[in-house]
């Protein structure tokens, strides 16, 4: 199956190379296009493509041997799992016995209490099949309470050195094993508990994967080793992806907060914990965040520029200097700008001085943020997952499966919901109301990902999808004001009509007020509600027309600004 | 009337055996073999996304890691259009991430055609694709018909009509779609 699978995809590989190099005949070119259209995962794929202007070979098998490279990773470990299993069987071990801890048991509480669980963070083991290998028992790996975890220890490193790396564990010279001072404990591997000494010398043989599963505990059956904590050290390069050139200096930090910066190699070293994303950023590049894998000792970043913010601004306060190595843009700002401006600071100053300076001002943001939950679904109640919520242009929270979502906002910001196939609702926050849940409109037509700009200014041609300007109310929109009162009466009329004849069960209205109102509103707004040519509507219930209404609402909304006629 | 069917939404048995093989097994060889399968149409993805070989190459390898717990735990009925949108998706939040949106990301066809099954073939149908093509905008007329009757490729239609790719080929996607919504239309009546 993998080959014969592969073997089909490589011919076809060398195929769209020959397409996009141009070395295909008209028939077969028309093939490959035809299936494009047909497909469109394929589209997407050959738009890319041909971004790159060609597709090489050597890049896909390099991507075919990393991927064999990542399975064989796994299935490696599976395969001396099974193979060691016997040894495992006979040295699942660990030394019995403690009469000492009777005198040490209020220590050994304390102690116990001390230790935070520690759950087990590995990936999924895959349950391998157990029938052909000889009497070895069926082993379920259980969770155990304490594991060594992400600790930079060699792939086949013998156990001791696990067992090093347990807190009060000592190994010494002669391979004996105590735990907090005492050689008598008890090892034990998937619930299974061994004692006694012949364990010893199969200790030092034992790879990680067993070791890493053993857990010592005392009579007691507690657990006596500690895990260590789940840090690791990360070493990595960061390189500009275009040029491969060392990046010095950028910042990777984590949480939103900067940690260290890469030295003059663009190389880097940090130790945080084993489950932190790193952050990379860069002034000219668009940053990036990277969740560690476990055990991931190593990550080399690529970063894009962005072209946009080449330098950053260096606000002075007062300084004087030569006219002459002045490099950068320089604006003065004269006296008589400002002195009528009752503000704190610099910035607050510069704002809306300086063409091309953002001023973002924490503190007086951090007041006005307001945390939002709600609800996203589509008009039938159902819960649409993955919907991105943004609070102005910046994506904000995502929703869970549940179609929830929680996030910070701005108090003032208008706050809009899109995903892919509906239609995009914004809204402000109402502060009585702390839960806004979200309707989304369907919109089959909107095909493409439309990303949503502040305010964005671009010359007509360039615009080759769909795109959605919104216009933040504090920009000149000039709105229709005849229009607008047309279309909300007209809404009104046909809302009128609707709830009159609400109570029967299946309405069908036919009046020609409603209909002129509704033909109207239809040849605007997108609807479901149609009006035939006889002058007949007939929908079948309210709650359709609600969902209509508020859609034309939406519609008003976002296209109020387009000179409606 | 074939050519209004979309292969995305044509179920691969064999995707759906291994899928379920997988969930079972939790086998990676599994699970790479198929995502093997389609990994050249991801990286294109990326590519169209992000814009960057080695950038590419990491995301294709970073979505076989999601791809390692998300087909465990979601039900997937169409491997293929689902891996399409995990990846669209990741290349997104990748973009997205930066906190700066970058400008170029709107893709410039991009159509989920749906259900098949109301593309039955029918001898009827036939007339009524025809009687639709008829008011379809000579444009999209023109490209349709070299396209899917005289079978020829892009090249060929922009030499012979003189209009630019790009244009060939949105004329041919929105004949296609025109058509579609102009036949579900009359069928209905």
């Amino acid at each position: 199956m993998w080959r014969r699978t592969v073997n089909a995809k490589n011919n076809n590989i060398q195929k769209i190379d020959k397409y996009l190099k141009g070395k295909l005949d008209n028939k077969a070119m028309h093939q490959i296009e035809r299936e494009a259209q047909d497909d469109p995962f394929f589209t997407d794929a050959l738009d890319g493509y041909e971004k790159e202007g060609s597709f090489s070979a050597d890049n896909f098998s390099d991507l075919k041997s990393r991927l064999r490279k990542r399975v064989a990773e796994k299935q490696r470990n599976k395969l001396l799992l099974w193979r060691i299993m016997p040894v495992a069987a006979c040295l699942l071990l660990m030394i019995g016995a403690g009469y000492w801890f009777f005198a040490h048991k209020q220590h050994r509480l304390q102690y116990a209490n001390n230790i935070p669980p520690v759950t087990h963070k590995a990936q999924p083991e895959p349950v391998a099949p157990a029938a052909t290998s000889k009497g070895a028992n069926k082993i379920t790996v259980e969770k155990p309470a304490y594991i060594v975890k992400n600790e930079p220890i060699k792939k086949a490193a013998p156990v001791v050195d696990i067992l090093k790396k347990m807190q009060r564990v000592k190994v010494d010279s002669n391979g004996k094993i105590a735990a907090k001072g005492n050689e008598n404990l008890i090892a034990r591997l998937n619930a299974k508990e061994f004692t006694g000494g012949s364990v010893r010398e199969a200790m030092k043989k034992l790879p990680r994967d067993i070791a890493e599963k053993t857990q010592v505990v005392d009579n007691y059956r507690d657990q006596v080793a500690k895990a260590a904590p789940g840090t690791i050290t990360i070493t990595g390069k960061i390189l500009d992806a275009k040029t491969g050139e060392a990046l010095s200096g950028t910042t990777i930090g984590t949480g939103g907060k900067g940690l260290i910066q890469a030295d003059v190699n663009g190389s880097y070293k940090l130790t945080v914990s084993d489950t932190a994303t790193l952050s990379f950023n860069e002034i000219g590049y668009s940053g990036q965040a990277v969740k560690l894998k476990p055990g991931q000792k190593n990550l080399d970043v690529n970063l894009i520029t962005d072209g946009k913010a080449l330098s950053e601004t260096v606000i002075r306060g007062y300084v004087s200097r030569k006219k002459e190595p002045a490099n950068g843009a320089t604006y003065i700002i004269t006296g008589k700008e400002v002195q009528d401006n009752p503000v704190g600071n610099v910035e607050q100053l510069l704002q809306g001085k300086v063409a091309g300076i953002n001023i973002r001002n924490g503190s007086k943001s951090k007041n006005e943020l307001m945390s939002v939950s709600g609800r996203v679904t589509d008009n039938y109640g159902k819960a649409i997952f993955g919907a991105t919520v943004y609070s102005g242009s910046r994506g904000v929270a995502k929703t869970d499966t549940n179609g929830r979502y929680r996030a910070m906002v701005y108090k003032d910001s208008l706050i809009l919901v899109s995903n892919l196939g509906y239609k995009t609702t914004s809204f402000k926050i109402n502060p009585g109301k702390s839960l806004p849940d979200v309707k989304l409109e369907e919109q089959p037509n909107r095909l493409a990902e439309v990303s949503i700009r502040g305010y964005v200014k671009r010359n007509r041609d360039e615009t080759t999808g769909s795109s959605y300007i919104i216009t933040r109310k504090d920009k000149p929109c000039k709105e229709n004001a005849r229009f607008k009162r047309r279309f909300f009466k007209k809404i009104a009329i046909a809302e009128k009509y609707v709830t009159e004849h609400a109570n029967k069960d299946t309405i069908t209205i036919s009046d020609s007020k409603f209909y002129r109102a509704l033909k109207f509103i239809t040849e605007h707004a997108p609807s479901t509600i149609k009006a035939d040519k006889a002058g007949n509507v007939g929908y079948s219930d309210l709650k359709i027309f609600e969902l209509n209404k508020s859609g034309w609402l939406n519609w008003y909304e976002s296209n109020k600004c387009n000179n409606l006629k | 009337m074939n050519f209004l069917k979309s292969q995305a939404t044509i179920i691969d048995l064999a995707d759906e055996r291994l899928l379920l093989a997988y969930k079972q097994s939790g086998d990676l060889k599994t699970l790479a073999s198929f995502y093997e399968k389609y990994m050249h149409l991801v990286y294109g993805v990326c590519l169209k996304y992000l814009g960057n070989e080695e950038l590419s190459k990491d995301a294709v390898m970073q979505i076989f890691e999601e791809l390692i717990d998300k087909a465990r735990r979601h039900e997937i009925k169409n491997f293929k259009s689902w891996l399409h949108v995990l990846s669209r998706n990741f290349c997104l939040m990748q973009l997205r991430s930066d906190k700066k949106m970058p400008t170029e990301t709107l893709p410039d066809f991009m159509e989920f055609t749906d259900d098949t099954h109301l593309y039955d073939e029918q001898e009827g149908d036939m007339q009524l694709l025809e009687r639709c093509k008829e008011k379809l905008p000579s444009a999209q007329k023109i490209s349709i018909q070299l396209f899917y009757l005289a079978e020829k490729c892009y090249k060929e239609i922009v030499a012979e009509t003189g209009y630019t790719l790009n244009e060939v080929k949105s004329y041919i996607q929105n004949g296609k779609r025109n058509l579609k919504i102009c036949v579900e239309k009359n069928r209905e009546r």
